[in-house]
């Protein structure tokens, strides 16, 4: 059959489903994937941040990342079941295996892991620290969503009230994928999972992060580049100019929101005159901290893109 | 009595299990809400400049993280002495506005509508609801709205990036004012992406609540507790739209006098350190929550929609669905406000100001934030945070007991509530998620010692 033919008879066949858009994702996305990939989002210690995040996502939206991209197994945020029923489709998939795991959030290891039970029984108290080791080592791939589950974030910001650690800390088994941001963008984490499902494991810088949108700095490509050439910087939030004098944190971070941008891709931190603050970094909070104390001054030892100008 | 332990509570932010008690078949005679989570923001704030404390504390909540913003960048300009103009604060709360829209579409049609419909019709949804009371067609609607509520509720979000940057946890809105001006195409941008979602929400959300409402009219007096509301108020009353600050106690309408606000920490994991602060305890014998639980004049308030509708003076019931419409109105009360707020704005104006040298070392800052009351205190030695306090909504509403056995008002909302066995996990699951807890939120409350807030707070 020509292209042509073979797209007539897709027509044909598909005349009276009520959502042609969605048939057509399912359809040629569905001949690569195969079935759609189990998904288990597990919350741990965590603002909520990412899945809020997720859920702006806009191409794939989030129905169609509900319906079409992955079934959700588990997402406490979001899943229908509750009470016994969503802990028996966590514990069934987990058994079954072959599964995605993302965890959104760092994994808290004070007082044997008391300080974030996602679920207790009437005789047992789970942690999310023994349920994230355990899924882990079912789970086809592990993605760490957010700083916080990539490298402790804000959970283990000083003094780290409840021993917080990032899941690569704890599951050493197998390679964690940090997607890094605070929260992240959520083009990060479809790209991440899309990557994930029809390539493989994706390139990874040394910190696990996809290099795909981790590989530059945000400075190396900075609408205010040129601003930072001539050497002309702001002097107050709102204003134009470069912000390495407000303590942007762009020279030593590895993102890309000056070209992806955020929100349905209308707007990021520096287009909005104000400094990028390096969350996506594995020193974040504590690294970026005071947010608007230049970089030179709060991280002596960093060498601010002299290498990149 | 038997108890029930119902966990996780799903849709909802954070880790939330709730432990029932019953006697048979009988209605609930306790309740223990347990938050499940503990971070400790208060802790991580101390030392840390002041300035930080508007992008840090956003990272409380990621639902809610502008009214974190809003009320930090409030407390920073007040330690700076700093004035912001009128159309800089209209900005601002255009913007902390916007977040309520976001957060309430998708309270309502993401979080509690499912527990209403038959979920195998949701995308992944397992587990048929026995109590389904909607028509296959009022169905097939609401599912469709469901979808559309996840498009309208981004935009929200859309909304405040054009100003923010981006969100959760935004940049834009800072204690100087707002970094981003509203240019004609930047007003424009905002408004047209409000009008879609005012046109969703008073097209489909309005009449959904009401439909709802109608058709599970018994939940107006399932989830019933005392006539007690708190509200700090939101958005400023000389700027047009707001809700007034207030307490209501059994009808009765008083200003709210900070100092009578004191924290318990009889049943939370927390014990009272030597040197007079309060510091975690998990393995405390008695205790079952990370919340610790504030009272007003000794007793629990409830806070949310629902007390701001009280506190403008209509008198409405204490039940879920009372709760649950409450929101959907303010929702499409707010979306008119914003439009008059931007309209409001002059041609040239001042949005950002340099904020100078502290003048105060102490200073707090209320006002209420989606869920309801929320407050930040800080003392401060120059620019350095030395405490930092901050009391949210969820702390208020799903507060454990405290040292006189009175429970939370989630908890008081629970007691009394008839339900067999296998209809129980349902009617728990209806009656909490009417007052859109938020543990991510609720569960890091340090205040020296439990004690009334007269010590941090100088300033009101």
């Amino acid at each position: 059959m020509t292209g042509k033919d073979q797209f007539a008879a897709f027509c044909l066949a598909n005349k009276t489903h009520p959502d042609f858009s969605a048939k057509l994702f399912d359809n040629f996305f569905g001949q690569l994937t195969g079935p759609k990939p189990k998904f288990i989002w597990f919350e741990a210690s965590a603002c909520s941040g990412d899945s809020i995040s997720t859920l702006n996502a806009v191409k794939p939206g989030l129905g169609q990342i509900l319906c079409e991209l992955v079934e959700v197994r588990f997402w406490n945020a979001l899943m229908p079941a509750q009470d016994d029923a969503a802990i028996q489709n966590l514990f069934s998939t987990v058994e079954e295996g072959g599964f995605i795991l993302a965890v959104e959030g760092a994994i808290a290891t004070k007082s044997n892991g008391r300080y974030a039970v996602p679920f207790r029984t009437e005789n047992y108290v789970y942690t999310t620290e023994e349920m994230v080791r355990w899924m882990a080592l079912r789970a086809r791939w592990v993605v760490a969503v957010g700083t916080c589950a990539a490298f402790g974030g804000p959970s283990a910001a000083r003094p780290n009230p409840g021993g917080c650690l990032g899941v690569g800390e704890v599951v050493t088994e197998k390679t964690v994928v940090n997607v890094a941001g605070c929260p992240i963008n959520p083009d990060w984490l479809i790209g991440t999972l899309v990557h994930l499902l029809l390539f493989g494991l994706p390139e990874l810088d040394e910190d696990n992060r996809p290099t795909l949108f981790y590989g530059k700095t945000v400075h190396s490509v900075c609408q205010r580049r040129s601003f930072f050439d001539a050497r002309q910087f702001a002097k107050k939030l709102g204003d134009p100019e470069c912000m390495i004098s407000l303590g942007c944190m762009g020279p030593v971070t590895g993102a890309d929101c000056p070209y992806r941008l955020w929100n349905d891709h209308l707007n990021w931190p520096v287009k909005a005159s104000t400094p990028c603050i390096g969350c996506t970094n594995p020193g974040f909070p504590d690294q970026s901290t005071p947010f608007y104390t230049p970089l030179r001054i709060k991280r002596p030892d960093s060498q601010p893109a002299e290498d990149e100008t | 009595m038997r108890k029930i332990t119902l966990s996780p509570i799903t849709r909802i932010s954070g880790l939330l299990t709730i432990d029932v008690f019953v006697d048979n078949d009988g209605p609930i005679c306790e309740a223990n809400c347990s938050g499940e989570q503990f971070r400790g923001f208060e802790l991580m704030m101390k030392g840390r400049k002041v300035t930080d404390s508007v992008y840090f504390t956003q990272r409380v909540c990621g639902i809610c993280s502008m009214a974190h913003g809003y009320t930090a960048a409030r407390l920073v300009k007040q330690i700076y002495g700093t004035e912001l103009s009128r159309e800089a604060v209209l900005l601002q709360q255009a913007m902390l506005g916007a977040e309520f829209l976001q957060n309430h579409i998708r309270h309502f049609y993401l979080l509690v509508l499912p527990d209403y419909l038959d979920s195998t019709l949701l995308p992944n949804g397992t587990g048929l609801c026995r109590d389904v009371r909607f028509t296959g067609d009022q169905q097939r609607l609401l599912i469709q709205h469901y979808y559309s509520a996840m498009e309208f509720s981004r935009k929200c979000h859309e909304m405040l990036a054009v100003f923010g940057g981006k969100i959760p946890h935004q940049h834009g809105l800072v204690a100087q004012g707002v970094a981003v001006e509203p240019t004609a195409d930047r007003r424009m941008q905002f408004l047209a992406l409000l009008k879609e979602i005012r046109e969703f929400m008073e097209g489909c959300m309005m009449p959904d609540t009401y439909l709802l409402a109608q058709t599970y009219p018994d939940y107006f007096s399932v989830g019933l507790r005392p006539h007690r509301f708190l509200s700090f108020g939101l958005f400023d009353p000389e700027l047009g739209g707001h809700f007034p600050a207030g307490v209501c106690d059994e009808g009765r309408l008083e200003p709210v006098n900070l100092p009578e606000i004191r924290e318990s920490i009889a049943f939370a994991w927390f014990r009272p350190s030597e040197g007079g602060e309060t510091i975690p305890d998990a393995d405390k014998p008695g205790a079952y929550s990370w919340v610790k639980a504030p009272r007003y004049k000794g007793c629990p308030y409830e806070g949310g929609p629902l007390a701001r509708k009280v506190l403008l003076g209509l008198t409405v019931g204490t039940g879920t669905m009372d709760r649950i419409v409450a929101r959907t109105e303010e929702a499409v009360l707010i979306g008119r406000w914003i439009k008059e707020w931007i309209m409001a704005l002059p041609e040239q104006g001042s949005y950002i100001v340099e904020l100078g040298q502290p003048v105060l070392g102490r200073a707090v800052q209320v006002n209420d934030a989606p869920r309801g009351a929320l407050l930040h205190a800080i003392a401060a030695q120059g620019e350095e945070v030395q405490s930092y306090v901050i009391i949210t909504p969820t702390t208020w509403n799903f507060s454990p007991k405290d040292e006189f056995d009175q429970r939370g008002p989630a908890e008081e909302a629970l007691v009394g509530t008839n339900g067999r066995e296998d209809s129980l996990s349902v009617q728990v699951g209806r009656i909490v998620r009417a007052f859109d807890p938020c543990l991510s939120c609720g569960a890091h409350i340090i205040n020296p010692k439990g004690e009334r807030l007269m010590q941090i707070n100088i300033q009101a």
